[in-house]
């Protein structure tokens, strides 16, 4: 079959139902926990999981999270709370903000910043935020990351980081994803339940996620899913459209950042349908004449889907060992 | 106060793809038989170096060379291999070309990045 637009199109009753036989095979049986603790965000994918979550263990065998902190977006949690209880789960609230505190999340994070920006203080409404060259399909830029200041009077300055500014400002901020994975743990070891994970596709395999943190997992059951199939099982399990339709964001940094700015580099309509194109071995003639874009452009993006993967398999690789070790089985295990 | 100088270029022509070899064998393939590409190697299709090692080079790069790179000369076009490279830097360390450093912005974040 030919590349066209419609390739990615799924049976999303048929996808649900084999997702739910999945979780409750994997969590009940093989791991042998009693249910599944959800962070939720306000956002589609983890709308998404909590669906299926319910579907697969029922309402009374599912912990829906909120973990807000200092820089979250208020609306997350007001769309979290509102999803959660019409889904007919008490939203749990953990604001994780005075251990990131405790960790110096903030005060690391911002030290990183004042190093290139001296000007820059939160306490007077500084705002900041990290992204990458937006142009993916324009030229052959280098995804150098840079820093994005926004002043208490909404005026922007955005340099370049070096790379100790850059590493130091990300490792502060990963806090707030490992203590998000702590807080979750802390639930399903208390209730022996799973907690299960809220990556999509995209996330997981370009490596947008932090190691030991929101892929901190024990399930992950969108992880094969582009985002633009997320939105499909969004609809077909009635997720609200005011979930549906918000801008994805990253909701870590304090400055507004979308996704699709902070590192994906193009709208998830247009790279969903490249990747699979790329995936599947198309050449790129073929797919720039179906999408309306050059050979040229089409190569680029294949280039950085290769180059992502590439980059971040540190991210995606178990603990290394040097001998034999005992892997998990079927059986029950000593928790 | 702010003034402006001019600093000279501390590269001789004809040892910077030596100086670019070694550097990168010795940073970013941690290899003890040097670089084993060729000069047109793209550093990013290889797999050579990945975007922070490309930070890495552009800091490098401005302190080895002496020179001031902005962020839209950060092409694949300029660092994407040795020769690639080692042009960018001649065209910024040529005399008539090189530009007039901002002391105070050199002093509080390096090379104007």
């Amino acid at each position: 079959m030919g590349f066209n637009k419609r390739v990615l199109e799924i049976d999303a009753a048929a996808e649900t139902n084999r997702i739910v036989a999945a979780l409750r095979q994997t969590v009940l049986r093989r791991m042998r926990r009693y249910g599944g603790v959800v962070g939720i965000s306000g956002g589609v994918d983890s709308a998404v999981v909590l669906a299926l979550a319910l579907r697969a263990f029922g309402p009374q065998k599912v912990i829906a999270l909120m973990l807000p902190e200092n820089d979250s977006d208020p609306e997350s949690e007001v769309l979290a709370r509102r999803y959660a209880q019409a889904c007919g789960v008490t939203a749990v609230l953990e604001n994780i903000t005075p251990a990131l505190e405790g960790f110096g999340c903030y005060a690391r994070r911002d030290e990183a910043i004042r190093r290139v920006f001296p000007e820059y203080d939160a306490a007077k409404g500084y705002k900041a935020k990290i992204v990458l060259p937006k142009n993916l399909l324009e030229e052959d830029t280098v995804n150098v990351f840079s820093l994005t200041i926004v002043d208490p009077n909404g005026v922007e300055q955005t340099k370049p980081l070096f790379p100790r500014d850059f590493l130091q400002i990300v490792a502060a901020s990963n806090f707030k994803q490992r203590t998000r994975m702590a807080m979750l743990y802390y639930h399903a070891e208390s209730n022996h339940y799973a907690v299960i994970g809220t990556a999509n596709k995209n996330e997981h395999g370009q490596g947008f996620f932090v190691k030991h943190g929101d892929a901190g997992v024990d399930v992950q059951p969108i992880a094969h899913l582009y985002k633009t199939q997320v939105y499909q099982l969004a609809e077909y399990l009635k997720v609200p459209e005011e979930i549906r339709n918000r801008v994805p964001t990253t909701d870590t940094y304090s400055a507004p950042t979308s996704q699709q700015e902070f590192f994906f580099r193009l709208p998830f309509e247009v790279m969903d349908l490249l990747w699979f194109a790329q995936e599947h071995g198309y050449p790129p003639a073929e797919v720039a004449a179906v999408m309306g874009l050059t050979e040229v452009q089409v190569q680029r993006a294949y280039n950085e889907f290769t180059r992502k993967q590439r980059t971040t398999a540190y991210l995606r690789m178990a603990p290394v060992s040097f001998g034999a070790v005992q892997e998990g089985t079927a059986r029950a295990e000593a928790s | 106060m702010l003034k402006f100088v001019r600093k000279e270029p501390m590269a001789v022509s004809g040892t910077i793809e030596n100086e670019l070899r070694a550097y990168i064998s010795s940073n970013f393939l941690f290899s003890e038989s040097g670089f084993p590409y060729s000069d047109d190697t793209s550093f990013l299709q290889e797999g050579l170096i990945d975007s922070l090692g490309v930070m890495e080079l552009v800091e490098w790069v401005s302190s080895a060379f002496n020179i001031q790179i902005r962020a839209e000369e950060v092409t694949a076009e300029n660092f994407d291999s040795v020769s690639r490279l080692a042009a960018y830097i001649r065209r910024k360390t040529a005399p008539a070309e090189a530009a007039p450093v901002l002391e105070e912005t050199a002093r509080t974040h390096g090379n104007g990045l």
